[in-house]
């Protein structure tokens, strides 16, 4: 019997995929396992070479840890040479946890310096010298140091304190010890800066800022650290010289205004003025260009020449004016208002002017330097219709005539 | 006849030589695993999980997997395991006696 084999379309496209299949497939299948396994490889080498950065660190903080990632590394390792892919795999996902928990737990300053002192016997303080060797087996220390600290971190000159502390005084090539180890000082402050650099007896403000008062032969806080002063105006000058109350202009340039017992700026710091903001008294007379303005009247009685007491403060003040300045020569003059006859009152202003100048020579005033000069009603300053006008028109003035 | 008896002492000891190969591998890992169990117990003795960590984990991971490998008849490799682990309990017990690890610090040093 004959019989003829049919292809169907559907046996044929079978053939076709179990062939593809075969030729595409297992290339992939193998290359995927080459490459996870280089791949892994990579990744345990990683993990070791991590380990060893940081094996110092984490021998001290995290031992546990880091020998579980060494260990599982190098299971890892051997595994892949002998080809077990998924015993590899596991062992270096065990080796990549443990060293990252190693790395964190040792990330603390406190471990990053430390060495490893795998064999070392007898190093209580694990600066890797043993303890023989250790002049501070309990501290962790440099050689260079014979194993402490280092004694005078400031270089200064004077011990740290704990070089006394643990007894070492004279060991080191320093002395004393020091009240400021981070701050390089003098042996004679006590291995620190000059507590008092104006010598006021007043300690400069790092002083009491470093817990340092009552160390030094100085007291309290200088608010003026580079000016001599006083205990008593907390190391500064006088604040007041004048002691009105008004601070001295050198109280608001230093920007201590507020710390003492004075208010606002003195214009006049050596003359007292209590009730004056400015710190000046009122001036009953002031030198002008052309003449001594008086901020006041001269006061005479009714229709007489005699200057009245109350005016001799100012007649004060115009000699004192008139004594400070010795080249200036000066014409009083006497005015009076338009009320009466012009001949009397002429003679008025005349007569008070000269009164003037009398008592200014009573006071020393040279009678060379001055001139006295009547002009009556002639020279208004203000109306002679009302009371106030007239009241200013009855008046003295003081010229100058020569500088 | 002699070939005969050549032939049989042949066999023999190919049988032998097979059983005696098949048998050392593990009798020799299986006293080294006790060897290095026994000194892991030491090492535990003297406090070494918490006076040696470092070493006292080495010697037991290694330890752990000597026996894996004993368990997947990788003799020669769990041999070569066991005798690590050995070693390195022996160093943890040594630590913890002579110089014990102080645990992490938690400051900075100061004085």
């Amino acid at each position: 019997m004959h019989t003829t084999r049919t292809f169907r379309p559907s046996s044929r496209l079978a053939h076709l995929a179990t062939a593809a299949l075969i030729v595409g497939g297992l290339p992939l299948l193998l290359s995927t396992g080459c490459v996870s396994g280089s791949k892994l490889r990579v990744q345990a080498e990683q993990i070791q070479q991590q380990v060893t950065d940081m094996r110092p660190r984490a021998y001290r903080c995290a031992p546990r840890e880091l020998a579980l990632a060494e260990a599982h590394a190098t299971f890892g390792l051997w595994e892949l040479s002998q080809g077990n892919g998924r015993r590899a795999e596991s062992h270096i996902k065990f080796a990549g946890d443990f060293a990252e928990m190693a790395d964190l737990q040792s990330r603390a300053p406190a471990c990053q310096d430390v060495q490893v002192v795998v064999a070392t016997e007898g190093d209580r303080d694990g600066d890797t010298i043993p303890d023989s060797q250790d002049a501070c087996p309990d501290i962790p220390g440099l050689p260079a140091f014979e194993g402490c600290p280092d004694p005078d971190r400031d270089k200064d000159g004077v011990c740290d304190p704990w070089v006394a502390d643990v007894g070492l005084m004279g060991k080191f090539p320093c002395q004393d010890v020091d009240l400021c180890p981070d701050v390089p000082g003098e042996l004679a402050f006590k291995g620190c800066q000059d507590p008092d650099r104006d010598s006021d007896g007043v300690c400069d403000p790092w002083v009491a800022e470093a817990g340092l008062l009552g160390k030094f032969a100085c007291q309290e806080t200088d608010l003026c650290p580079d000016i001599p002063g006083e205990l008593r105006f907390k190391g500064c000058p006088n604040p007041d010289t004048d002691g009105d109350k008004v601070c001295d202009p050198w109280v608001a340039e230093a920007g201590l205004l507020g710390n003492f017992d004075c208010t606002g700026i003195d214009l006049c710091p050596e003359e007292p003025a209590p009730d004056r903001a400015d710190g000046c008294p009122v001036r009953l007379v002031v030198v002008k260009e052309d003449r001594i303005e008086l901020n006041e009247q001269v006061f005479f009685a009714t229709n007489k020449t005699k200057v009245l007491s109350q005016s001799e403060p100012l007649l004060d003040e115009i000699a004192a004016v008139l004594n400070a300045n010795p080249n200036i020569h000066v014409r009083i003059e006497g005015h009076t208002d338009s009320t009466g006859s012009k001949r009397h009152n002429t003679k008025l202003s005349q007569g008070r002017a000269n009164s003037v100048m009398s008592e200014l020579v009573a006071r020393g005033i040279a009678k060379g330097r001055m001139t006295a000069k009547g002009y009556g009603p002639d020279r208004p300053i203000d109306t002679n219709e009302t009371p106030e006008g007239r009241a200013n028109n009855r008046r003295v003035e003081i010229h100058i005539t020569k500088k | 006849m002699r070939l005969k008896r050549l032939i049989t002492l042949l066999f023999l000891l190919t049988v032998v030589s097979l059983i005696t190969s098949a048998c050392v591998g593990p009798v020799w890992s299986t006293a080294d695993i006790m060897r290095a169990q026994s000194a892991l117990d030491e090492a535990n003795q003297a406090n070494a999980t918490e006076l040696a960590p470092y070493e006292y984990t080495r010697a037991e991971e290694m330890l752990r997997k000597a026996r894996e490998l004993w368990g997947y008849s990788q003799f020669g490799t769990a041999l070569d395991y066991a005798g690590q682990a050995k070693d390195m309990a022996e160093r943890a017990r040594r630590k913890a006696q002579s110089d014990p690890w102080k645990g992490p610090p938690t400051t900075a040093v100061s004085f």
